[in-house]
């Protein structure tokens, strides 16, 4: 049973998130040098001129790009856990101390055997993904 | 082997249809001799059942019952759904399925001359319709019924689209829409009456539409019984026609080619009477009590609205579409007379009105095969010309005018008879409808008149002998007219063949039913001036008329 | 969290499924192959999976004695799941034969995936029991589509109507997530369950609490975003451009299958009240949706000159069908009062004939190019006598005129609303009026399918359309007259399937409707009083 005191460290977190940014901000505010003129005082120094139509066009390859580091970044999302995990996986006590399911599992009898093939079902569908892309010529930019 | 008859009739037609679609389009001469052949036979087998069936024919001794459950789905203990192909011939339908055998070799032989192009199909669609006619008059399943009911409009469809006159598409369309949106009300209808029996209080579960058990719902209350009525209404008033819903029906008459006008004046007009004597009667009596008088109304003014109609039309086929109708009003004034004579007179009266409306349709198309044309005024003194053709011409007039001896009479008088005496119309209704035997007279024989008498008027250029050869009737012609007007003399002197085995069905399956409501019980109370004979006597219709007076002692003893 | 596991994986009961998602990846890949004799292969290797798929789902494991296998508690295999399962490998092999050489030849690959991914979705809803599974489901069904309407053609409507088509879906898709959302809060569990329907029904219980206004709002959203995968009113703007857009089989296929998955969704949120579909909020929703679905479709239809937008429209109405069938509910153990079965029955007949009427539009040319209006199919009679009655036929089907197909549907609808009606309460007039309205507008249909028919029939013209030679598109269109000529005369194999299918609603809508069922014959004495006190409330 979970009392509103166990989400005490989640208050925390957020005070202290919070308190960061605003310290940084403040301290920029305070100790930062501070000189103007026509190129300092824009927003991006970086000469990127940010009053003008919103709907630019961008070449279609950038799209694509960000496709690729979502799909073949996040799958670490998937692979980190499992990494951690598989050593203890098919030990019911070790494995019931991380979640309900997995540990059930292993009381049920599942070994590593299984576990590996269900991580490498995951890998064979991104490698089809990726032999897809590949082929469709994604990864040449011209 | 009345069970296998039976089926035959229904069936076989169906077959041939396929049959004849397959053959090649090069062999007319087979095509037609197929079709012919199967239409003599089912002619054959229709009188021949007809013939055999007893005046102790009825829900428990059906003629030919073949039941076969169909679509049956149960689930474990519980009762589930029951559609059955259930089909067999009482008094009631025997008649009307001989009219339609009768009719059937002669629209096939009428169109040997007539149709010219796409053969092969339209003898399909012509045997195929009539499968599904022969299918309606049989059915004892009311889904059963509803599927061929519906059917009949495809190949009427065809018959009209394909080989009509110059509106033919949209005649066609507005006789499939007009029918189609009705009876779609009237299978709502059904089915409200079918799960009502299945879940209503002494309902045992299962959905079933035999048509005993849902002509015998005991249960229902006024207020379903009147709003089911209308749902039927809707569905067989446009079959009918029925003033004010008849506007598809001059239009299609005369789209169509000859053999479709024969069959739809001839059978298809009577699907939608026979409806409501089928089912809005004995399923909702106190519903069809409720409505009487405005039935009644309605049909008076279709009767006189019709004939000042005829009265004003220049095209022949037109002027005899629109008396029917002018005869269909009758037909349902003697319908809902809910005396036993006036339900006689009313199935009486379909099949008058088929054979002298048929014949007169076929008369036109000959007369429209040598000259191309059906206008009153374009033609004249054809008597000189065509002798034969007028001499049946003149019968048939006659028949359906009502002349004595002639088949219309009967009919007619006995309709009339039964308006003026009936405990929920009354005299006025009798006096109302005489009119329209007046009018009938005046337009029919107005139109006779020109056409036949006078000097001789024919359009340029014609007669056209190409396709029939012969100027007056040639041989194949007379064949076809001649059944058909010995069928109405026979009919005008001795309509007993018909009604003795018909009254006692129609008092023990109908006016039972209408004499159990507490409503007409009233009315029968408060109408002291009729001596009302007790439906139990079999030969009420034969009573009232003059050549069988004899029997008058006979019957009411 | 997932709830405590009963039983061991069994990944032989998915094996259709799996067995179509690996038919897809290999599909892929064959159709980026270098070699165009092999990537003309690709439509063989989705044939094989879906025949594979249907040995497997005959002979491997279907419904225990008890007719619900549990894998987890995600899916559960019971007469529903079996019911999707093989009409959708069916109905798959035709779609398949139909879109056998539609995509083109750099595009095989992804379009025979993405078809077989679909149909796998579609084989997930219906074991669905569990609103995450079920949402992944349909999602799983529905983005697949998006992409195949894409690539069916190649022009630029075709790239406007997939990206609206993907827009409209992502906005139904979040407003489904949002109200199973809400329903996850108040039944306290994903799992669709007895328990959760014991608290769902708890709280629709009790109008004017919380839990009362927050199940209302879950149950309504949910629906409201389905809506759009059965394209019904408010949500059927996208459909005729989406049609259009799409070539001919792909527009059949989206007849069919998002349609499909649709039902059955809807379906298993309305079961989560105890199918009390007669009063409060969900009543009048599906009322309203039915009725003007209905009217709006066929009042649409009939002003298109385009075949495929009136196909479009008309699907709108037969949704607005189908919802007057999920109204009713698995009311009694009769086919005629149950409008569950009826449902399932009519989404599968409608599909096939809808699905065989856009074959012959796919199929037949008019100079190069695809049919699509009334005129390019006029005067069909003629020349290809075969093909304008498989057309014929399909359009008497879609109108419901008796003994087709259409027709038992609508029988075993109506039959089942006007069932319904009985208990409906105060309700009652309004159930009726809904099948009259629903009766006056399949009337109403007829009056365009006619069109489509007396034009193909009846008009002659000298310049016809052309076949295009397709022996696969041919055998498709064949597979759909065939199966509607079958089901017309046999349909007791269908609606008993559907019928057993819905065993388990009507079990789930037992609890609720339990004092108004009727009495087995050999208890009628006993329930007599309870019988008379509802006679003397009559239906009207």
């Amino acid at each position: 049973m979970t009392t509103p005191g166990d989400y005490a460290i989640i208050a925390v977190l957020i005070v202290t998130a919070i308190s960061i940014c605003a310290g940084i901000m403040v301290a920029t505010h305070i100790i930062g040098p501070k000189r103007h003129g026509r190129v300092k005082d824009m927003p991006y120094e970086s000469g990127v001129d940010p009053v003008h139509d919103a709907r630019q066009r961008f070449n279609v390859r950038f799209y694509l790009v960000a496709v690729l580091f979502l799909v073949f970044d996040v799958e670490i999302i998937f692979l980190y856990p499992w990494a951690v995990l598989f050593p203890s996986l098919d030990q019911p006590e070790a494995a019931s101390a991380y979640a309900g399911t997995v540990g059930d599992l292993a009381n049920l009898g599942y070994t590593n055997g299984f576990f590996l093939a269900s991580i490498g079902i995951f890998f064979t569908l991104l490698t089809i993904g990726f032999i897809y892309e590949w082929r469709k010529g994604i990864f040449r930019w011209d | 082997m009345n069970a296998l008859l039976l089926n035959i009739l229904i069936l076989v037609p169906l077959l041939a249809a396929v049959v004849v679609w397959c053959l090649p389009e090069r062999r007319a001469d087979l095509i037609r001799q197929v079709s012919l052949v199967v239409g003599l036979g089912v002619a054959a087998i229709a009188l021949l059942l007809w013939w055999s069936v007893g005046a102790d024919a009825g829900p428990g001794n059906l003629l030919g019952e073949t039941n076969w459950a169909w679509i049956n789905v149960a689930a474990g203990d519980a009762a589930g759904l029951l559609i059955s192909y259930h089909v067999g011939l009482d008094p009631i339908s025997a008649p009307l399925l001989a009219l339609t055998g009768l009719l059937i070799p002669l629209s096939v032989a009428c169109s040997f001359s007539y149709i010219r192009n796409r053969q092969r199909e339209y003898y399909a669609w012509l045997l195929a319709l009539t499968g599904g006619m022969f299918g309606v008059f049989a059915a004892r399943d009311v889904l059963l019924f509803y599927i061929f009911f519906e059917f009949t409009l495809v190949p009427m469809y065809f018959m009209i689209g394909i080989w009509g006159g110059g509106e033919r598409r949209y005649a066609a369309n507005k006789f499939f829409l007009y029918t189609f949106v009705g009876s779609v009300i009237t299978f709502a209808g059904i089915l409200y009456l079918a799960a009502r029996h299945a879940y209503g209080p002494t309902g045992t579960g299962l959905v079933t539409f035999d048509l005993e058990i849902l002509s015998s719902l005991a249960d229902l209350t006024l207020q379903e019984q009147i709003l089911l009525f209308v749902a039927f209404f809707s569905g067989f008033a446009i079959k009918v026609p029925f003033f004010p819903l008849h506007t598809w029906l001059p239009l299609a008459h005369t789209e169509a080619p000859t053999a479709g006008s024969v069959l739809l004046a001839g059978i298809l007009l009577k699907l939608g009477t026979y409806g409501f004597l089928r089912f809005s009667l004995p399923m909702v009596p106190d519903g069809a009590l409720y409505w009487a008088s405005t039935m009644g109304t309605l049909a008076i003014a279709g009767v006189i609205y019709g004939a000042l109609c005829c009265w004003v039309q220049q095209d022949i086929k037109k002027l005899v579409a629109y008396s029917s109708v002018s005869h269909l009003g009758f037909c349902m004034l003697g319908m809902f007379s809910m005396l036993p004579v006036g339900l006689s007179g009313s199935v009486l009266y379909m099949i008058n009105h088929g054979l002298s409306t048929g014949a007169l349709f076929l008369v036109i198309g000959m007369i429209y095969e040598r000259y191309h044309t059906r206008d009153i005024n374009a033609l004249g003194g054809l008597a000189k010309r065509m002798p034969l053709m007028a001499t049946f011409l003149v019968v048939f007039v006659m028949s359906s005018i009502g002349l004595p001896g002639l088949n219309g009479f009967v009919s007619e008088f006995t309709v009339l008879f039964a308006a003026y005496n009936s405990p929920v119309l009354g005299p006025w209704y009798g006096v109302l409808g005489a009119t329209g035997i007046l009018l009938g007279a005046i337009y029919m024989l107005y139109m006779t008149g020109k056409v036949l008498f006078g000097p001789v008027r024919e359009p340029v250029n014609t007669p056209d002998l190409e396709a029939v050869g012969t100027q007056d009737l040639n041989a194949r012609e007379i064949a076809i007219l001649t059944p058909l007007a010995i069928v109405c003399v026979v009919l005008g002197v001795a309509p007993r063949v018909v009604t003795d085995t018909l009254d006692p069905a129609l008092a023990e399956q109908v006016m039972v039913r209408i004499e159990q409501t507490e409503q007409f019980r009233e009315l029968q109370a408060g109408f002291d001036d009729f001596v009302y004979v007790e439906p139990t006597t079999p030969r009420l219709t034969a009573a009232v008329l003059p050549e069988t007076t004899a029997s008058v002692a006979e019957g009411g003893s | 969290m997932l709830a405590a596991l009963s039983q061991p994986i069994s990944l032989t009961a998915v094996l259709p499924e799996l067995l179509l998602v690996a038919g897809g990846c290999v599909a892929m890949l064959v159709g980026l192959s270098n070699r165009a004799s092999l990537r003309e292969r690709t439509p063989w290797v989705a044939l094989a999976a879906l025949i594979l798929g249907l040995v497997f789902a005959r002979l491997g494991t279907g419904p225990g004695a008890d007719g619900i296998i549990q894998i987890q508690s995600g899916l559960a295999f019971d007469n529903l799941a079996d019911y999707v399962r093989l009409s959708t490998l069916v109905l798959g092999i035709v779609i398949l034969l139909v879109a056998w050489l539609d995509p083109s030849d750099d595009e095989r690959g992804e379009f025979f995936a993405m078809l077989l991914f679909s149909l796998t979705g579609l084989m997930l809803v219906g074991p669905a029991a569990n609103l995450l599974i079920l949402f992944l489901a349909i999602e799983v069904v529905s983005i697949p589509t998006y992409v195949m309407v894409i690539i069916s053609r190649r022009d630029r409507r075709s790239i406007e109507s997939g990206t609206k088509y993907f827009y409209l879906g992502a906005l139904s898709a979040a407003m489904t997530a949002y109200g199973f959302s809400f329903l996850y809060g108040v039944a306290g569990s994903a799992t669709l369950d007895a328990a959760a329907i014991e608290r769902v029904t708890e709280a629709l219980g009790s109008p004017g609490t919380l839990p009362h206004a927050l199940a209302t709002i879950g149950i309504l959203v949910s629906i409201t975003g389905l809506l759009f995968k059965i394209a019904a009113v408010p949500l059927h703007w996208y459909v005729a451009d989406v049609y259009q857009g799409a070539s001919s089989p792909v527009a059949g296929m989206l007849g069919f299958v998002p349609k499909f998955a649709g039902v059955v969704a809807i379906m298993k949120i309305v079961s989560l009240t105890g199918w009390n579909t007669v009063d409060g909020g969900l009543f009048w929703m599906l009322w309203l949706a039915a009725a003007l679905s209905m009217t709006v479709g066929n009042v649409l239809a009939l002003r298109q000159n385009s075949i495929k937008r009136m196909l479009a429209f008309s699907g709108v109405a037969h949704a607005g069908y189908m919802l007057l069938g999920i109204m009713a509910g698995p009311g009694h153990d009769s086919l005629v009062g149950d409008g569950t079965a009826a449902v399932l029955f009519y989404v599968v007949v409608y599909g096939i004939a809808n699905l065989g009427a856009f074959a012959l539009l796919g199929l037949l040319q008019v100079r190069g190019a695809p049919a699509e209006t009334v005129d390019d199919v006029t005067g069909l009679l003629r020349r290809y006598p075969g093909l304008a009655l498989l057309m014929a036929l399909s359009m008497l089907a879609l109108m419901g005129l008796p003994p087709t197909t259409g027709f038992w549907g609508k029988m075993s609808l109506f039959g089942s609303g006007l069932t319904r009606a009985a208990q409906a309460g105060e309700n009652a007039n309004w159930v009726i009026a809904l099948v009259v309205i629903a009766a006056v507008n399949s009337a109403i249909g007829a009056a365009y399918y006619l069109r489509v028919i007396a034009a193909v029939l009846l008009a002659e013209k000298d310049e016809t359309a052309e076949p295009a030679p397709r022996e696969a598109q041919y055998m498709g269109a064949m597979m759909c007259g065939f199966l509607t000529l079958v089901f017309t005369f046999y349909p007791t194999i269908l609606l008993g399937a559907g019928f057993n299918a819905s065993l388990n609603m009507r079990d789930q809508a037992v609890g609720f409707m339990a004092s108004e069922r009727p009495a087995p014959p050999e208890l009628a004495d006993a329930a007599d009083e309870a019988h008379a006190e509802q006679a003397a409330v009559p239906p009207f």
